[in-house]
């Protein structure tokens, strides 16, 4: 039976399969496919992910994109559990994935 | 006749000026000589533009007016400005049909030629004032242009005016920049690169955020200057006054004390951020592929948009035979001859072919061989190596004929010792698409010369291949001869 909730639809962009870890909070750049103005603002966020849909009914849908920006074939599932700063705290130039993952862990 | 439309004047110092004070003039230019298509039915910022404005590109055709743009009713796009010779020529003052080494010299002989600046006190660039909260950035058709590029990039035909705080230097430079929020852009200026350059070696440092004002549809002339390959600390403001024969009309910023061409359609005014990162590209870059660069760029906080009623976005379908293709080559190619000429080669010219997308580069020399061979290869790859293939021909090969210069290639470059090859780490151009992952993470890479010329040690009596040729194997007598004839004798 639907829940009658719209599931939202995001992308993101990983450097490799090995950034796409299942049941575990995840930082993710993520950004919103939902058409009109505002179509690919981006988020930072803490989330969980799962190739099977099924196993997060209350999630989203992910699509992935690779560092060349190729789409995956299948979609994932998201559910996003908190909001990293839009202002990264990082040093310029660098990876921004390193950025991330040290917000994550500062706790924001 | 063509050049007709396209108004020239001389003033009283005899220096060409072009008519067109901004954008709108130079469209009008274009549609009187037939260089633009305006499209009157609605098209979709996302991806459909992207799509035609790269297909105009790969068959060199008109510029693109978009007139209505889906969830952007009052904005237009202008596509490709300087996308083929024709409009580089109309945007000189010449005849669209002028050939391309034509175009090469008169860009040579006005670069030389600097005009400062003019301050005014207003322009049409502030007609609509919009600061702090009031900005949205998602209020500009910003479009994505490729399908799985990394965001919709609104900073591709722009001008972005920054400083250098210890030398008061000013730099235009044209740098991609990406809608990441409503006040939030990323973009990637290399670290090589002039604003990049100042930012790590003066802000960064200071953890100051840098000023910087991205400006959107100035007039082509300007755009032609900031894409200039130009000396760290060279004026493109004065370049852009000496191609247009007048200087160009500048107006302060609202948020920095930095000046912008007042007649620019946009201007966005940020700051770049010391201390914070976030996504930025892939995107599909002028080399003509998305190489995965990605992530490594910088951060900008937006502090006001001003810009004209109705504004007019410029955008440069990037990829293969963009914009660079025609403007960044021949900019590139004459800094290439300057700092040949600097260090002793005897250069006759260089030129840097379209089709090459800014990655190859040939070099005619009145005297070859290994030595000036790997001379013009250290040259150009001790501070910035942008270039990965080099080809040195002789001076009696014209460099702008390209089959001339395979000719030259497949015959008289030594398969064994006509190969020069020199890497290097921290300064390769990370958008090469040849390059590894790994190889773009370090900045590391190589560039060929290959050595297309005879032997200086050669014998002209009895070594030197005997070119055969029309104008090489047979007496001038019988050449005349042939030639009055119209090859009939």
């Amino acid at each position: 039976m639907s829940s009658g909730r719209i599931r939202q639809i995001w992308e993101t962009f990983v450097r490799g399969p090995e950034q796409l870890k299942e049941d575990a909070e995840i930082p993710l750049i993520i950004r919103d496919l939902t058409p009109g103005r505002k179509k690919y603002r981006m988020r930072h966020v803490v989330a969980v992910i799962s190739r099977r849909p099924e196993t997060l009914s209350d999630g989203d849908t992910l699509w992935v994109r690779t560092t060349v920006g190729v789409r995956l074939d299948s979609a994932w599932a998201i559910k996003i559990v908190r909001e990293l700063p839009l202002d990264l705290p990082g040093v310029p130039y660098r990876d921004v994935y390193e950025a991330l993952r040290k917000a994550q862990k500062m706790g924001f | 006749m063509i050049e007709q439309a396209v108004k020239r004047e001389k003033n009283a110092k005899g220096v060409t000026q072009v008519e067109w004070k901004d954008t709108r003039q130079f469209i009008d230019a274009l549609a009187r000589t037939g260089d633009l298509t305006v499209v009157e039915k609605e098209v979709h910022w996302d991806l459909e533009i992207g799509a035609i404005g790269r297909l105009a590109c790969e068959r060199q055709a008109p510029g693109l007016w978009f007139k209505r743009i889906t969830d952007y009713p009052g904005c237009t796009v202008f596509m490709n400005p300087l996308a083929t010779w024709r409009r580089v020529a109309i945007a000189l003052g010449l005849a669209a049909e002028s050939s391309v080494k034509k175009i090469y010299r008169e860009y040579e002989e006005r670069e030389g030629r600097l005009i400062p600046p003019v301050t005014v006190s207003d322009g049409p660039c502030k007609e609509i004032v919009k600061r702090a909260d009031q900005v949205d950035l998602f209020d500009l058709p910003a479009p994505m242009l490729h399908e799985g590029d990394g965001g919709r990039y609104i900073g591709t035909w722009d001008l972005v005016v920054s400083r250098d705080p210890a030398a008061g230097w000013v730099n235009w430079g044209i740098y991609r920049f990406m809608v990441y929020g409503a006040r939030r852009l990323t973009g990637f200026p290399r670290p090589t690169s002039h604003l990049g350059k100042v930012f790590l070696d003066h802000y960064v440092p200071a953890a100051r955020p840098m000023p910087i004002a991205i400006v959107i549809g100035a007039d082509p002339l300007c755009h032609l200057a900031a894409s200039a390959t130009y000396r760290l600390g060279g004026d493109e403001a004065m370049l852009a006054g000496g191609l247009r024969g007048s200087g160009v009309e500048v107006v302060r910023c609202e948020t920095s004390d930095l000046m912008v061409p007042a007649t620019a359609e946009i201007v966005i005014e940020a700051e770049v951020l010391p201390d914070a990162v976030g996504l930025e590209g892939p995107y599909g870059e002028y080399p003509g592929y998305r190489t995965g660069e990605m992530g490594n760029g910088i951060l900008c906080r937006v502090k006001a948009v001003t810009h004209r009623r109705d504004p007019i976005l410029t955008i440069d379908a990037t990829g293969y035979m963009d914009d660079s293709a025609t403007i960044t080559s021949m900019s590139g190619a004459l800094a290439i001859k300057r700092r040949l000429e600097r260090h002793g080669v005897p250069v006759v010219d260089v030129y840097v072919p379209p089709e090459g997308a800014v990655h190859a580069a040939v070099v005619a020399v009145s005297r070859g061989g290994p030595e000036v061979t790997r001379q013009i290869l250290e040259i150009l790859t001790s501070r910035r190596a942008l270039l990965s293939k080099i080809f040195v021909v002789d001076g009696d090969v014209d460099p702008f004929d390209l089959g001339r210069v395979l000719h030259a290639f497949a015959t008289k470059c030594h398969p064994v010792t006509g190969v020069h090859v020199v890497q290097y780490t921290g300064r390769a151009n990370t958008l090469t698409p040849c390059y590894s992952q790994e190889e773009r993470k370090r900045q590391a890479g190589g560039t060929v010369a290959f050595d297309c010329t005879w032997p200086p040690g050669w014998s002209r009596e009895w070594e030197v291949p005997v070119k055969a040729t029309f104008d090489s194997i047979f007496p001038e007598i019988l050449q005349r001869k042939v030639t009055a004839s119209g090859g009939e004798t």
